[in-house]
């Protein structure tokens, strides 16, 4: 539905109301990003979407962008019009400052203060740019598209054949400033002081980019990107082949274009405040850059948002006194909250039971429950201390602390390869069994790792959050219950012996 | 240089695809010369797949049933006998502890 409203550009009847109003909020942040407001994101939300949703509606919007100013750029048939600039935008060379690049109150995703440490593609912009940028921040929500951006970041931006990664830099300070992008102008000035440029250069080229002392290919590249974005019709790929730039540089020059417009239309989106703060600020309302401004230096990064969560409406209904929504919780949640217990007890009967007692804590605490974390994390939490207590009372012994420090432990015995299938080598019934039997063997530390991690499959930083410690912290013990894994599920699966039963 | 030892602190990034390119070419590299560490990564991603495909500690659901019965019938035994702090009083006397916070 979405696509479909993106590419025909208009809603088509049909759907719920819910998809209706996202479907609009895509259409018009595809071809009036300016119009986009946090009370939008307030009407999505009163409609039951979930912020991932929104997310990716803002996500998809920014992509249909791209591929707009692709296929001008390519003067494929039935491109489009103009559409990134303002009705009033002055054809003049010297048009910028542009629109207002500001609208106030963002970020308006709930999901924008995650973390994203530890996604993949997150070292990808931590090269690029030395941390990774607010706008993508925002979108930890969504890994894959987070990863696809990174990457995308990556091959068009780093990439070192055709154009320098300086000029393609260049073109998305160029375009960032014929569109009024304050943010994304900030952002990727900034990588190019960071690449030795001047500090001023950028502000020359916001300006007038002839009088910013490039040299004459540079003009016409910047120049080039510009009339793409702001008059399509004039952006002839002549000047750029007369000032040297071969058809490949070219083609390359199109697509920085279309995606330093996906970076301003997903910033539109998204409401992601400036990483630094500006040295130039397009804007028409000065008062709401303002207000924009000052919000940002009054602490962004220490402010918390409640973060999306599925169970969010059947929490709400349980603390209106809906005893069955609890039991929908309970639905949801028996199995990975048994399977804690049992990964931190080691055994059966204390995780039923303790199972048991978690649900009827949380019950007890949900009106301490406070949204800071998913009520799914807040859950595994209760059932792992829950566990702790069951594992302090029976085995004074052991704790969820780091076993002694020694890493010869975890040092490889076995090398020896494993069967081509060796989840096949076994019926299903001793498959399970010999894991289980293995996994329980490891210290309490590393098994509530591994079965969060391996078994429940949540990710580094929901299970670095369940169970209350940072993500190297859990990656260490994860790696080394790993390999004690691995040694110890050897002799079940080499290649060469150990199945007694096999001929 | 990639060292065995580097390998060996970034095995649990490589089976999760958590690696950096720059990273990644050099382990390329690396393995393409050390058979000892394709062995280990190989065998490392092996684990990862048992693991998933053994479907270990799943709860059965007649054990599953019988837990959800036991939380719904204290939890609707305390809303209709009386305020909520009821629960953690009951469930506490069942399981033998004295504590309930």
């Amino acid at each position: 539905m979405l696509v479909k409203a993106l590419v025909g550009g208009e809603v088509e009847p049909g759907g719920t109301r819910a998809e209706q109003d996202l479907g609009r909020f895509a259409v018009r942040l595809s071809v009036e990003p300016f119009a986009i407001s946090g009370d939008d994101f307030e009407v999505l939300r009163s409609r039951n979407l979930p912020e991932e949703g929104i997310l990716e509606a803002v996500q998809l919007a920014a992509f249909a962008r791209f591929l707009r100013t692709l296929s001008r750029g390519l003067r494929l048939p039935g491109a489009p019009p103009p559409d990134g600039a303002p009705a009033d935008g002055d054809p003049s060379r010297a048009a910028v400052p542009g629109p207002s690049g500001f609208a106030t109150g963002g970020p308006w995703l709930r999901t924008a203060d995650a973390d994203p440490a530890g996604l993949p593609g997150a070292s990808i912009l931590l090269d690029a740019f030395g941390f990774v940028p607010k706008l993508y921040r925002a979108q930890s929500a969504t890994p894959a598209a987070f990863a696809a951006e990174a990457h995308a970041v990556e091959a068009l931006l780093l990439s070192p054949d055709g154009l320098s990664r300086v000029r393609r830099e260049l073109v998305v300070v160029a375009v960032s400033a014929a569109l009024g992008n304050t943010s994304c102008f900030t952002l990727h000035s900034e990588a190019l002081a960071a690449l030795g440029l001047s500090e001023d250069l950028c502000d020359r080229i916001a300006t007038d980019c002839r009088d910013a002392g490039l040299d004459g290919a540079d003009v016409a590249l910047l120049e080039f990107a510009r009339a793409l974005v702001l008059e399509p019709e004039s952006a002839t790929d002549e000047r750029l082949a007369a000032a040297g730039f071969p058809a490949e540089a070219v083609l390359e020059a199109i697509a920085v274009v279309a995606f330093a417009v996906f970076l301003h239309t997903l910033q539109m989106g998204l409401g992601t405040p400036p990483d630094f703060p500006p040295k130039r600020v397009f804007a028409l309302n000065p008062r709401a850059a303002e207000a924009r401004l000052n919000e940002d230096a009054g602490g962004d990064a220490s402010r918390r948002r409640p973060i999306s969560d599925p169970d969010a409406p059947l929490v709400a209904r349980c603390r209106s006194g809906d005893v069955d929504a609890f039991e929908e919780l309970v639905r949801r949640h028996e199995g990975r909250v048994y399977r804690t217990l049992l990964s931190i007890t080691g055994n059966t009967a204390d995780a039923e039971d303790g199972a048991q007692r978690a649900f009827l804590n949380a019950y007890q605490r949900l009106s301490r429950f406070e949204g800071a974390s998913t009520f799914g994390t807040w859950l595994t939490r209760i059932a792992i201390n829950e566990g702790l207590e069951r594992l302090r009372a029976r085995k004074p012994m052991e704790s969820l602390d780091e076993p002694g420090h020694d890493d010869g432990r975890f040092a490889p015995r076995q090398i020896r390869s494993w069967s081509d299938d060796p989840e096949q080598a076994y019926v299903k019934t001793e498959l399970k069994a010999i894991v289980e039997k293995e996994i329980l063997k490891l210290p309490a530390s590393y098994r509530v790792v591994i079965l969060l991690r391996d078994v429940e499959e949540l990710s580094t930083q929901e299970a670095a959050a369940a169970l209350g410690v940072g993500i190297p912290t859990l990656k260490t013990r994860l790696l080394r219950g790993r390999l004690m894994l691995r040694e110890a599920l050897t002799p079940y699966f080499a290649a060469s012996k150990g199945r007694a039963h096999l001929v | 240089m990639f060292s065995c030892r580097d390998l060996l602190s970034e095995l649990s990034n490589l089976v999760d695809g958590e690696i950096t390119s720059d990273v990644r070419t050099e382990i390329e590299h690396h393995l393409g010369e050390c058979q000892t560490c394709r062995i280990l990564f190989d065998t490392m991603k092996k684990t990862l797949v048992v693991v998933t495909e053994a479907g270990s500690f799943e709860l059965p659901e007649s054990l599953a049933g019988r837990l959800r019965n036991r939380v719904m019938d204290e939890i609707r035994r305390a809303s209709d006998s009386g305020p909520r702090s009821s629960i953690t009083s009951a469930s506490a006397r069942r399981a033998g502890s004295s504590s309930t916070r």
